[in-house]
Parts: structure tokens; C-alpha cells; sequence
């Protein structure tokens, strides 16, 4: 049974000692960033080395909906001179955080992510400047500075999942088809803006990236969590 | 020193045998500036002059370069430079700085004489301006050269203005050099002339009625480069060589070509060497298979001469027979300006080269015979089916080995497959091989219904034109087309590309929309097997490429993958 991930990011390291950047994927930073640095067991290899340490996290996208398309992208960012998404900057030996940050603006407006509508956030103050000075001149993309002290604990927010969960406990309606949900026996692909909806029914194009509903606009991908996760909750 | 110290009271002993460093530093100073003023008068001669030198080049008078660069004679130009009319130097100095750009006093004079000269014959143009470029030069190019070289070491640090003069002077002369002889690029660019020497009449009333065949002849005429038709060239007839013993004279050339653009198919080992009057050593040239090009792209490939030995046409009046097993190897080294008609012959022998993928990890000996060449690219590993748990055994069969085997294409039945010519002029007619005889007309205009008439070339600009990538064999292509049609329910070749690549990606949108469980997939952006995908669609009878699946999902942000879906993988 399939599930979104709660929270996979794309991100950024950068070394505090020398100039030198690391890409890598990870559902829970806080964690990944300790490895890397020594305090925990089985950081990266390329992070081992002598003069790097120790990294500092500077930028993390998030908002995949899968691992996959979260690994893909990654390796996209870190291969973009040859991914077949984007047009990349640079080459193989470009490593300035210009050519980075140009290469992931590009990648975030790309035709494959662009309807994920990824979140961006900058840690560095540094970074976040470089970032605006946009030296290729690539597309525009709208990034949030929050710290690191305050992103770290939003991550294991479970609360709303489960009281949306409770209410499913009983038998429901659709409010756009009205026909009854039953998620005890037979789960579906539902999700809960304020009513109770089938999934599918949300859809009015082929693959949303917004839903308005009732005057009040949701990503997409928010919703397909609530979904995923209550079919498996409810299949168990 | 020491009686001027009774004068001084010092405060602190420091101070003191600071005043005395001073005064010690002071005295080595006189000395030393006493010495250096006798030494003046060794000094040699030629130091002075350099100062001197640089004077003059400051005060000339700078040629005033308004912003359309004003032309002059070089003459005028020396004149202005170095000239005796208006310059207050004396002749001594004036023949030192010469000296000094030729090293040699002899030279001096040399050069003097000819700058006088040539005063003397300007005279009458001296309005400064180019006229046709009538001037004569005072130095020839490699003079020049060394005169610049010796600047150069003697005077590094020549002026803005003086390194300029120099090198429009040098322009000039590159110019002029030029104009005369013909570049490299205008020979390569030349039609081979078709008119008969002495010599090729003479070698023509030696040879035998069967060997009248080969009709060649280069020269640098500098005629205008006219165009001729396929009609009026030479015909070049059997030159198929290997086991004849066609004694033919050394002759110094390439072919004309009737035919054009290189053909991969022809590639009988036919080799002719073409040996140069002058030495007996045959023009090889490296002749290397031109990459194939993006569909779209359009290159006349001119091919470059490298002429490397005399450029005289002139036949040697002797007429060597080479010996009877020579082979003729004629490579596309010749000058070569070919239309849109003609044709190339490929004489270095082609390969067809097949990539096949076969179970089991074989080990394989590369081998590179004159036939053949089999060698093993690769390997992977096939994904296991899910429900069969192999035992230990089985570990080899799920290894794939991916062997490429080259064979040297004889025949001239494989030629379907290597349409692929470089060269596509989207209107022209022809660009068939021989043996394809079909009428040649153009892919868009005429509308053939059945997929089955359109020859190879047709069915790959469909496919260029609707962006797909073509496949190679014929029947494989057909099908495409057929089951794309299908699909849309409309006629894929009378689409524009954006016209029908909208049609099928409506066309998926619309089945996987039916199906709840497909759809389900993508709109919780579940990672999904193309494999899968493709499949399903067949069970539909839908066959399309996956190709074709892949820019579809790309294009809509379906994530695709080619893993195995397992379980615990993907959260």
C-alpha cells in the first residue's frame, strides 16, 4: 500500500571550515546532519573528510510526495549538466554554489516538478544572498527563511492526522458525489477539507497542484498525505 | 667625520651610533658615485641610444586613426615613422635604430636602398590612400617576419602606437600574400576542371580501350566555381580494382563525384591510390566515418585537400607504369564541391553492428577479425520474477550479457538500414541509394495512406517530424505509426509535432482517467513502473513506445520509475 512519505527533504550542506557544498536527500534532518558530522554512526563518505567538518545544513527542499521523485531530484541537482529535465548550467566541474543555487531554481520550474509546488527554505543568511543575487538569471521561485531551531520541531506534527483519523471513524458523505464513505470497510482515497471528499472527485484536472474549495485554496500534495495515509490506516 | 663629531653632543649613545651608521652610509654613497662617474666614460656607445630611441617613437606623430581605419601605403607609413623629411634625429640615429631591427649594418643598407626606392616610386601616389592595393612592398612576408622577431628581442617595450603600426604592417603583408596565392580553403572548394591537359592526352592515347575507364584530372585554375550537373561530369566507371592489373599513371588527383551525399552502403573494398607526380608516395588520407548528425541538421560536408605535395598540375613528362598489384585507394581526400545530386563512395569498409543481449553471464574473447568483431559491452542483471524464489543455482540466469558483433557490410541488401545520410535537404529529391529506384518525392505533401508504400527515409522524417526517435527496421516502424493511429483515431502525418503530441497526451489523459485503478496511482503520485504502464496499455491494444510514455509522464510530473515495487521501498 502506497503512503507519502511524512516528510522528505532535498539539501544542501556546506562545509563551516572550507568552501564546499554536499547534496543529499533524508526524511528527517536532524538525524542526517548528526551523521554527518561524526556525532552518529554512518554519515556519508564524501562528509568524512578531514578539513570538512563540520557541515551546516543551509537550504532543504521539501514537499515530495514520494522518496523517489525526491531521490530523482536529487540526483537531477547534483547531475544537472545531464539530467534530460533541465537544461543545466555549467558542467561536470562547476561546483560554485552559484551554479547550484542557478541549477535549482531551474530544476523547481522544471515541466517534471513544477506541479509539486516544492517548498524552499534557506537556514544561511549567506546563502539566502547569494540566492537573491540569482547570477544566471534563472526563474523566479518563492523561498522561506525560517531558522533552523524553528523548522526542526514543526516536522513531527502529527496532531492533525489524527483527529482527521477519528472522524473517519464513522460512516461519512462525500459532499461533491454524496455518496457514502465507509472507511472502515471499504478505505478509499478520501481526504478532509473542512468536508469530507472523495479524492477523485476533488479533481477537476487531470493532476491538480492547488484545489480551491469553499473559497480556501490546498495543495495538492497536503491533501494525497491525509489520503494515503488513512487508506493505510484504515486497511490494517 | 671624526672632527665633526667634537661639534655634535649626543644625548644617548644610540643616538650617537645612529648619526654614525648615517655618516658611514653617507661616505660609501660618495664613493660609490665617484666610481660610477668614472666608469661612465667605458660606458658603451649604443646605451645611449636607447633612450634616445624611445624619444622618437613617442614624438611621432601619431597616425591619426579616425574610426574607420584609415588605410595608408606602407611606405608612408615607414616614412612617417622612421622618415628623414620633418624629423629632427640625425642620420646616425636615424641608421642606428634601423640597425637595430635587422642586426646587421649590412642589412641597413639594404633596407635603406629600398625604402629610397620605393620613395621614389610612390611618389606619385602619395595620397596616402590604398588604390587597388598597387603597392609594392618593401620586404616580402619572411623578411618581415624576422624584422618583427628582432623588434621583438630588442625592444620590448615598444609603444601602444609603435606595436600597432607594426602590426597593421604585418596585416598588410599577410594580405598581400594573400591576394596572390590561392588558401587552402579556395582549392578545397574548387570544382575539379574537366579539361584535358597535354599530359592526360598523352597518358589517355597510352592506355588500353579497357582502361579508359578512370578519367582524372585536378587544376588550379581559378575559374569561377561553377556548378556543374551530374550530367556533365566524368563518369567514373569500374574502378573495381582488386585482382586487375590496371597499370595507371601516376596521376595527380581526385575524383569528381557524381553523386552526393556520402553513401554507407557501397562499401565494396575498393581501394585506389592515387600516387603524386613528384614522389612516389600514395595520398592516404584519414578518412574517419562522419558522426551521424541530429535529424534535423543540414551540413554540406566539404571536404578539406590537403594537398601535400607541389601544386603544380603539370603532369612529370615521364609516364611511370606502377606496378601491376597496386590498389587504388582513393579516399575522400580530394577537393570535393559536390550538389545535392551526387554522391559519395565510401572505399573504407563499413560495419553493421548489432547489439544483442543474451542470458547467462558469458565470457567472451573479443575478436576483431577483417569480418567480423564480437565484443562484450556489458552486463546486468535482470530483475527476478516475483513469485519464483530462485535457489543458488539460478544465479546466473538472471545475469544478462549485452555482446555487440560487428559484421562488415557486403552487401548491398543491407542498405534499407543505413539511410541514415548525414545530409537531409528537406526538399531535395533523391537521396536514395542506387538500389532503392522508387521515385523520389517529398515525405509531408504527398499523402500516403498506406504506411507500407513510404520508402525507409519517408518513414523516419514522419518520425523526425513528429519527434519520435526512429527505429530501424522498416516493418518496426510501420507498426508504430499504424498503432499510433489507432490510438489518436487520426492521421499522425497530417499533424504539426505540437498538434499531434497534444492529441496523444488527451488521448492518455483520457484512458487512464477510466480506469480507477491507474488513476488512483497518479493522482496520489504513487511511483509508477513504465513496464507496468505499458503493458496495461497493450492489454488494451494500445501499443505505443515507451518512449512516447516517458515524455508523456514527464511532461504531467508523473513520477515514473524502473525499480521493482516492493513494499517497504517506497515510504
Amino acid at each position: 500500500m502506497y503512503v507519502t512519505p511524512n516528510f522528505y527533504g532535498v539539501y544542501l550542506l556546506k562545509s563551516t571550515v572550507k568552501n564546499a557544498y554536499y547534496i543529499g536527500s533524508t526524511p528527517d534532518p536532524q538525524r542526517r546532519l548528526r551523521q554527518h558530522n561524526g556525532e552518529i554512526s554512518s554519515g556519508a563518505f564524501r562528509t568524512k573528510r578531514k578539513g570538512y567538518r563540520p557541515w551546516e545544513m543551509v537550504i532543504i527542499i521539501y514537499g515530495f510526495p514520494s522518496k523517489v521523485q525526491a531521490l530523482q531530484f536529487e540526483h537531477a541537482w547534483q547531475h544537472a549538466y545531464q539530467s534530460r529535465h533541465i537544461d543545466g548550467l555549467g558542467n561536470k566541474t562547476n561546483h560554485s554554489i552559484h551554479y547550484r543555487l542557478g541549477n535549482l531554481r531551474k530544476l523547481l520550474s522544471s515541466d517534471y516538478f513544477k506541479r509539486l509546488i516544492l517548498e524552499v527554505n534557506i537556514f544561511n543568511r549567506e546563502i539566502e544572498k547569494i540566492w537573491d543575487v540569482n547570477k544566471f538569471g534563472c526563474c523566479h521561485y518563492q523561498i522561506s527563511t525560517i531558522s533552523w531551531h524553528d523548522f526542526i520541531p514543526s516536522l513531527t506534527n502529527d496532531e492533525q492526522f489524527d483527529i482527521i483519523k477519528r472522524e473517519f471513524l464513522r460512516i461519512v458523505k462525500c459532499k461533491k458525489c454524496d455518496k457514502d464513505i465507509d472507511m472502515v470497510n471499504n478505505p478509499q482515497l478520501v481526504t478532509k477539507c473542512v468536508h469530507f471528499y472523495h479524492l477523485k472527485c476533488l479533481c477537476n484536472d487531470f493532476l491538480p497542484s492547488t484545489i480551491t474549495v469553499d473559497d480556501q485554496s490546498y495543495h495538492w500534495r497536503d491533501l494525497i498525505k491525509i489520503s494515503t495515509k488513512l487508506r493505510n490506516y484504515f486497511n490494517q | 667625520m671624526s672632527v665633526q663629531d667634537d661639534h655634535l653632543n649626543f644625548l644617548s649613545t644610540q643616538m650617537q651610533s645612529a648619526y654614525e651608521d648615517s655618516e658611514i652610509k653617507k661616505h660609501h654613497e660618495d664613493i660609490t658615485e665617484e666610481r660610477i662617474s668614472q666608469l661612465q666614460q667605458f660606458k658603451a656607445q649604443q646605451q645611449k641610444i636607447k633612450p634616445i630611441e624611445r624619444k622618437i617613437v613617442k614624438t611621432t606623430k601619431k597616425p591619426k586613426r579616425r574610426s574607420g581605419k584609415r588605410i595608408k601605403t606602407l611606405t608612408s607609413h615607414v616614412d612617417e615613422m622612421f622618415g628623414t623629411n620633418s624629423r629632427e634625429t640625425s642620420p646616425d640615429t636615424q641608421l642606428s635604430i634601423v640597425e637595430y631591427f635587422s642586426g646587421k649594418k649590412r642589412k641597413v643598407k639594404e633596407i635603406l636602398d629600398k625604402l629610397e626606392s620605393n620613395k621614389f616610386h610612390t611618389q606619385d601616389h602619395n595620397d596616402m590612400k590604398f588604390k587597388g592595393y598597387n603597392c609594392k612592398l618593401p620586404y616580402n612576408k619572411e623578411e618581415w617576419e624576422n624584422i618583427i622577431k628582432a623588434i621583438k628581442e630588442n625592444l620590448p617595450n615598444l609603444s601602444n602606437s609603435a606595436t600597432k603600426s607594426l602590426k597593421s604592417i604585418t596585416e598588410r603583408i599577410e594580405f598581400e600574400n594573400s591576394q596572390k596565392s590561392t588558401g587552402l580553403w579556395d582549392k578545397a572548394s574548387r570544382q575539379p576542371s574537366e579539361a584535358f591537359n597535354d599530359s592526360d592526352l598523352k597518358l589517355l592515347y597510352d592506355l588500353n580501350s579497357d582502361q579508359m575507364g578512370l578519367d582524372l584530372t585536378q587544376n588550379d585554375i581559378e575559374e569561377d566555381n561553377e556548378i556543374p550537373d551530374s550530367s556533365s561530369e566524368p563518369e567514373l566507371l569500374e574502378y573495381n580494382i582488386l585482382g586487375h592489373t590496371k597499370p595507371v599513371s601516376k596521376i595527380n588527383v581526385p575524383q569528381s563525384f557524381n553523386t552526393f551525399p556520402p553513401a554507407f552502403g557501397e562499401n565494396k573494398e575498393k581501394e585506389i591510390i592515387i600516387c603524386s607526380s613528384s614522389d612516389n608516395s600514395p595520398i592516404k588520407s584519414n578518412f574517419s566515418t562522419p558522426k551521424k548528425l541530429r535529424p534535423q541538421q543540414f551540413e554540406t560536408p566539404i571536404r578539406k585537400v590537403s594537398q601535400p605535395t607541389n601544386k603544380s598540375p603539370q603532369f612529370t613528362s615521364q609516364i611511370n607504369l606502377t606496378p601491376p598489384n597496386f590498389s587504388l585507394n582513393f579516399d575522400t581526400q580530394q577537393s570535393i564541391y559536390a550538389t545535392a545530386s551526387s554522391q559519395f563512395y565510401n572505399a573504407s569498409p563499413q560495419y553493421k553492428t548489432k547489439v544483442i543481449e543474451l542470458k547467462g553471464d558469458l565470457k567472451i574473447i573479443d575478436r576483431d577479425t577483417k569480418n567480423f568483431k564480437i565484443k562484450k559491452i556489458g552486463g546486468r542483471s535482470e530483475p527476478r520474477d516475483k513469485e519464483i524464489i530462485g535457489d543458488s543455482e539460478d544465479d546466473d540466469d538472471n545475469e544478462i550479457s549485452i555482446i555487440e558483433i560487428s559484421t562488415l557490410v557486403n552487401d548491398d541488401t543491407d542498405f534499407n538500414e543505413y539511410n541514415d545520410s548525414m545530409v537531409q535537404v528537406p526538399s531535395s529529391p533523391g537521396m536514395e541509394m542506387p538500389k532503392t529506384i522508387m521515385s523520389i518525392r517529398s515525405t509531408a505533401e504527398e499523402a500516403v495512406d498506406d504506411f507500407s508504400q513510404l520508402s525507409n527515409t519517408q518513414l523516419r522524417d514522419t518520425f523526425k517530424h513528429l519527434g519520435i526517435k526512429p527505429v530501424k527496421s522498416k516493418n518496426a516502424m510501420i507498426e508504430i505509426l499504424k498503432n499510433m493511429d489507432d490510438f489518436i483515431g487520426e492521421d499522425s502525418k497530417s499533424l504539426s509535432q505540437v498538434e499531434f503530441k497534444d492529441q496523444l497526451f488527451k488521448r492518455f489523459k483520457d484512458v487512464i482517467r477510466s480506469d480507477d485503478f491507474w488513476y488512483e496511482k497518479v493522482i496520489t503520485y504513487e511511483p509508477i513502473s513504465i513496464i507496468e504502464m505499458k503493458e496495461w496499455l497493450n492489454s488494451h491494444n494500445f501499443n505505443i513506445e515507451i518512449d512516447l510514455l516517458e515524455k508523456f509522464c514527464d511532461n504531467q510530473g508523473i513520477c515514473t520509475t524502473n525499480q521493482e515495487q516492493t513494499k517497504q521501498k517506497l515510504i
